[in-house]
């Protein structure tokens, strides 16, 4: 079996007025797997994400990607080395720039024809090429989300990271997106880890799902194991 | 952190250290300079001068709250004939330098003035404002727009669900007024309230002029009465102390109240007879006896001297003025925009960069002390003379006004949420390049206001142009100093006009800017 | 750090912030003043000056004290040559901390009395003012004001017109009645001036003259100069005042009447330094000393110059002969004797 695309171990996060505890996270990611970790709220979900986008330094363990250390004891490398992408629970788009530049934001190393290229392909991708020249607040909101999601994927990161990413649309955009994002992921054989606190959502993106409680992945198990479970007690609330 | 982000953080901090020295000198002097009279000051001045320092700013601060609030209040919630007008004039008396309102005030309605004349002529009734509660009055209807510009924008952006959910509640407006609109202004009005008494502590041409007995006058008493500048630094320590105690109060009223920002604009109740007379009659006396009073009576007194007048003199003096103002605005920007990276990187918030801003109520003539010793030094140490430099003249400006760019840039920060930073980062991108790319043009309006601040305050500036130009440089306020020191009020007309001509374009501009509703 | 975009803004910023106005041509001529005085008979007089000799004259005007902080900042690396101060008090507190140096040139000597300046050389009075009454002629008699000491009279009780004692005018007057009597009488003096004040002490001596013209109070204490000038005012607004005003020039207990000087020293690290006793000659001369006493109404020091004509109208002055650095010396204790007597 190929080693793990991520794997995090023992990560210890003291609590802030922010963000939340962790006391001893563990996860391991395959490539192109997607992870759902779901958990009540204050349970950690986006410190571990934050962690392992660079965001926050954790005061013990260790992140590693691909081989690499991202984080232990000594070292932490800054978010914008680690080659994560990253959607924001509230997308958190430049309201400043259009749709196509926002997209554009991530690949200014490259030249300007091959940039012009890629965020034309992503745009069409994420089926937004006719919304390129406006600007974010002109669009709904799952064309938001899609452009969230075009801006981070356009850099080819290998791991998507997204915090709470159907929660601000309403029930029938909502299905859409998830399919949307989804066959996103799959296009590019993108590993993501995706937080939420909806078992609808959990079950219909996941590969994988971890539940996490007070710092801690209780328990880590198939999508259909979990799916199982929830239909035998569909009034439980995680 | 990378080691090329760490050392970017440490030349911010040297920068900041930079700015806070000439300060510095001023606030160690007890321990490095000996002050011979302090027995007699600290007995004899420094009771006095404190007691009356306080009553002024009590009465200036409160007078122009309650101007600038109700102002505000009536323009932002109420529709009456010509209130289009009223809410941009008067933000105008901003553009007169405390010091001329002062001198023309005094030369109306003080002991001699020609208003209080015609008065005691026809009823025996002596008018006087030149005393300690005149000149709160004149200093509150200079400075009132302070609090009248932000609260004005806090009442009509603000609020509206509020207040509407106030009027759905059957509250009349005087209750609405104070039941919900001040008490969701207070952040807006403690802000504003600061600025005033930051003025007023500074102030110190109309105080000489009025016989009033301040903190900033005494420090003049020591250093030019009893030659001893060690005790005018101890004072000055002092002032910073009661400054101190200034803005930990306005901090801690802002941090009670939170507010968050709704695009809505409020709906204007629409006033009919009395009540819109009274509210035109109200604001038009407001900005008649802040503004169109002096100004008028500058204009006469210029129109009778102008055939006299040396333009020639006052050419290069505007031009002066602006190229320093110019100059200091964008130095100071330069400066506050780095020290707002600084603080944007960092989660705390730095105190360092929060005490650089403390050069705003220092008195100029005493950051001029703390440059000179600073340039002196240096000048001895390294052979380069700085004093008599435009460089320095900058730095100063740079010291003194630095709280004036910071204050609008850092509030624009506060509304950008973290997020997009952190977005910025995760798509490869280098705190410095966050700041440029997305910080920094969504500040934009905030840029241009604190360029368009420091700008209108080095135009109104005096003592420290005074001591620390060069040879044969005049500014506009120079020029009005001089006839203004031989008792020729009417020849300093002309170029105070222009100070304020100067100052209109900024204070208009600012007034513009702070309109604009959030995208 | 410092983003590519900034490094031209900043290429051009820095020269112009070091070097604007040190641009001064090297070949011509120049003396560098430092200077309290800004009156436009000054600037007049310094044209001439250059016309007449080719010198430049470079000015920087500020307040005394605020002049004094930036010699002693800026120590030998000074640029100054010339230091001209509005009172002898500055210029003995310039000479005490080493900021002038002694000059000998027997023109200036024979030009300048004696007591008018420094016995070392270290600095020369070029015009003297008198610290007088004004009083309106329709309610006081002269002979009531032959003295300071006349002022603390019951007889003005509430008539008293004077200005802030915070201003150096008042002070040095104190001073050089420390000087002949001591703190005690001159305490007792302001305290007998504080009874009769007719108002709170308030505005410019220009106020105090139109006080008396307003009935406010019937006699100011204030400078020859602002009498000599309002005499001459064509403003509409001090016609009242001009009308009912007559000066009356007090004994000090028989020394004469209180005068202060204008007077200039040559700095102590000049480096134009005959540059700027060739200027001080020239603000000595008949015509100088001519220009300042029709031009500005300040008593000239030269023997033989007469005083303007205005002010020849007011009446005799015999100035106090006190040694004018007396004023310098006593003039702290003054600003204590000021405050105990609750002279705001």
């Amino acid at each position: 079996m190929n080693p793990p695309l991520l794997s995090v171990t023992d990560l210890h996060f003291a609590h802030t007025r922010e963000h939340d505890v962790l006391a001893g996270a563990e996860l391991d990611l395959d490539e192109g797997e997607v992870l759902v970790v779901i958990g009540p709220s204050g349970c950690g979900k986006t410190t571990l994400l934050r962690c392992i986008a660079g965001l926050e330094k954790p005061e013990r363990g260790s992140i590693r990607m691909d081989g690499r250390v991202l984080s232990d004891d000594r070292s932490c490398v800054p978010p914008e080395a680690r080659g994560i992408g990253f959607v924001f629970q509230g997308l958190a788009l430049f309201p400043h720039l259009t749709v196509e530049r926002n997209v554009a934001f991530g690949l200014h190393e490259l030249s300007r024809s091959e940039r012009d290229q890629r965020v034309r392909d992503e745009l069409k991708t994420v089926g937004l090429e006719e919304f390129a020249k406006r600007y974010p607040h002109e669009l709904s909101g799952g064309q938001q989300q899609r452009v969230a999601i075009a801006r981070s994927l356009v850099r080819r990161p290998r791991l998507m990271l997204m915090d709470e990413p159907f929660s601000d649309l309403d029930t029938k955009t909502r299905a859409t997106v998830r399919t949307e994002v989804l066959r996103i992921l799959r296009t590019h054989n993108t590993a993501a880890i995706i937080v939420t606190h909806d078992r609808e959502d959990a079950v219909h993106v996941a590969d994988r799902i971890a539940e996490m409680d007070q710092g801690r992945i209780v328990r880590t198990a198939s999508a259909e194991v979990f799916r199982r479970e929830w239909s035998d007690h569909p009034f439980l609330e995680v | 952190m990378n080691a090329r982000v760490r050392l970017s953080s440490v030349w911010i901090g040297a920068l900041a250290l930079f700015l806070l020295l000439p300060i510095g000198v001023v606030i160690t002097s007890p321990f490095h300079s000996s002050a011979p009279e302090w027995n007699h000051v600290a007995h004899s001045i420094l009771p006095t001068h404190l007691l009356e320092t306080i009553e002024l700013l009590l009465l200036a601060v409160s007078m122009a709250v309650v101007f600038g609030v109700s102002a505000a209040w009536i323009v932002s919630s109420f529709d009456f004939p010509l209130r289009g007008y009223f809410r941009w004039a008067l933000v105008l008396p901003l553009a007169l330098p405390t010091y001329i309102s002062a001198i023309t005030f005094a030369g109306l309605i003080g002991p001699t003035g020609s208003i209080s004349e015609v008065v005691y002529s026809s009823t025996g009734l002596r008018i006087d404002i030149m005393s300690l509660p005149g000149l709160a009055l004149v200093l509150a209807l200079v400075l009132f727009p302070y609090v009248y510009l932000p609260v004005r924008v806090a009442f009509s952006a603000g609020m509206s669900p509020h207040l509407d959910a106030a009027r759905m509640l059957g509250g009349g407006g005087i209750r609405r007024f104070f039941r919900v609109a001040m008490p969701l202004a207070r952040p807006a009005i403690a802000g504003g309230a600061l600025l005033v008494a930051m003025e007023t502590l500074n102030d110190y041409g109309a105080v000489k002029y009025y016989g009033v007995r301040t903190l900033t006058a005494g420090i003049f008493r020591s250093w030019g009465g009893l030659y001893d500048v060690g005790s005018a630094l101890r004072l000055s320590g002092i002032l910073l102390l009661l400054v101190v105690v200034l803005i930990t109060a306005e901090r801690s009223v802002r941090r009670r109240a939170g507010q968050e920002a709704s695009h809505r604009p409020v709906v204007r109740v629409r006033l009919l007879g009395w009540r819109s007379l009274a509210a035109c009659t109200g604001c038009l006396l407001l900005f008649v006896f802040a503004f169109a009073l002096p100004i008028g009576s500058l204009l006469i007194d210029a129109e009778r001297t102008i055939e006299n007048a040396r333009f020639a003199q006052f050419l290069p003096a505007l031009g002066n003025t602006l190229f320093v103002g110019i100059m200091a605005a964008t130095v100071t920007l330069v400066i506050a925009v780095l020290l707002a990276f600084a603080e944007r990187r960092s989660k705390e918030r730095s105190r360092l960069t929060r005490w650089t801003s403390i050069g705003y109520v220092v008195p100029g003539a005493v950051i001029a002390i703390g440059v000179m010793a600073l340039a002196g030094w240096l000048t001895n140490t390294t052979g380069v003379v700085l004093i008599g430099t435009i460089g320095l003249m900058v730095y100063a400006f740079a010291v003194r006004f630095l709280a004036l760019a910071s204050q609008p840039l850092n509030a624009g920060l506060k509304q950008q949420p973290r997020a997009m930073d952190e977005a910025s980062r995760l798509l490869g991108s280098s705190p410095w390049r966050t700041f440029t790319r997305v910080n920094l043009p969504l500040l934009r309006p905030a840029l241009i206001a604190a360029v368009l601040l420091v700008l209108m305050e080095v135009v109104k500036e005096l003592p420290l142009t005074l001591i620390l130009r060069p040879f044969n440089f005049d500014t506009l306020s120079t020029k009005v100093f001089e006839m203004a020191r031989i008792e020729e009020w009417r020849d300093a007309a002309l170029p105070a006009l222009l100070i304020v001509l100067c100052g209109l374009v900024p204070v208009l501009a600012l007034d513009r800017l702070l309109d604009r509703r959030p995208r | 750090m410092i983003p590519n975009t900034m490094i031209p803004v900043l290429r051009l910023l820095l020269p112009l912030l070091l070097f604007y106005g040190c641009a001064a041509p090297h070949e011509q001529q120049v003396v560098n003043v430092y200077t309290h005085r800004h009156y436009d008979t000054d600037q007049a007089i310094y044209d001439q000056f250059t016309k007449a000799t080719g010198i430049k004259v470079n000015i920087v005007m500020a307040d005394d004290d605020e002049l004094l902080s930036r010699l002693e900042a800026e120590g030998v690396n000074s640029p100054a040559d010339l230091i001209i101060t509005a009172d002898a008090g500055r210029l003995g507190l310039a000479k005490q901390r080493g900021f002038l140096k002694p000059i000998h040139d027997s023109l200036l000597d024979a030009n300048i009395p004696k007591h008018l300046r420094d016995p070392e050389g270290n600095w020369f009075g070029f015009t003297m003012r008198a610290r007088v009454f004004a009083y309106d002629k329709n309610k006081v008699k002269p002979e009531e004001l032959m003295t300071y000491n006349a002022l603390c009279s019951p007889r003005f009780k509430g008539q008293v017109l004077v200005r802030p004692s915070e201003h150096v005018y008042n002070q040095s007057l104190v001073a050089a009645m420390i000087a002949h009597f001591g703190p005690d009488s001159a305490l007792k003096w302001c305290k007998g001036i504080v009874a009769n004040m007719a108002r709170d002490p308030k505005g410019s001596d220009t106020d105090q003259l139109l006080a008396i013209g307003e009935g406010i109070g019937s006699v100011a204490i204030v400078n020859s100069y602002y009498i000599g000038k309002l005499m001459n005012s064509t403003d509409p607004a001090r016609q009242k005042a001009k009308s009912v005003i007559a000066v009356a020039f007090p004994d000090m207990g028989g020394n004469g009447t209180h005068v202060n000087i204008s007077g200039g020293g040559v700095a102590a690290h000049a480096k134009h330094e005959a540059n700027a006793i060739m200027l001080l000659e020239y603000l000595c001369s008949d015509a100088s000393q001519a220009a300042f006493a029709d031009g500005n109404m300040e008593y000239p020091v030269k023997p033989g110059i007469p005083a303007a004509a205005t002010l020849q109208n007011f009446g005799h002055l015999a100035p106090d002969t006190l040694d004018l650095s007396m004023l310098g010396k006593y003039n702290a204790e003054a600003v204590k004797v000021l405050d105990a007597s609750g002279w705001r």
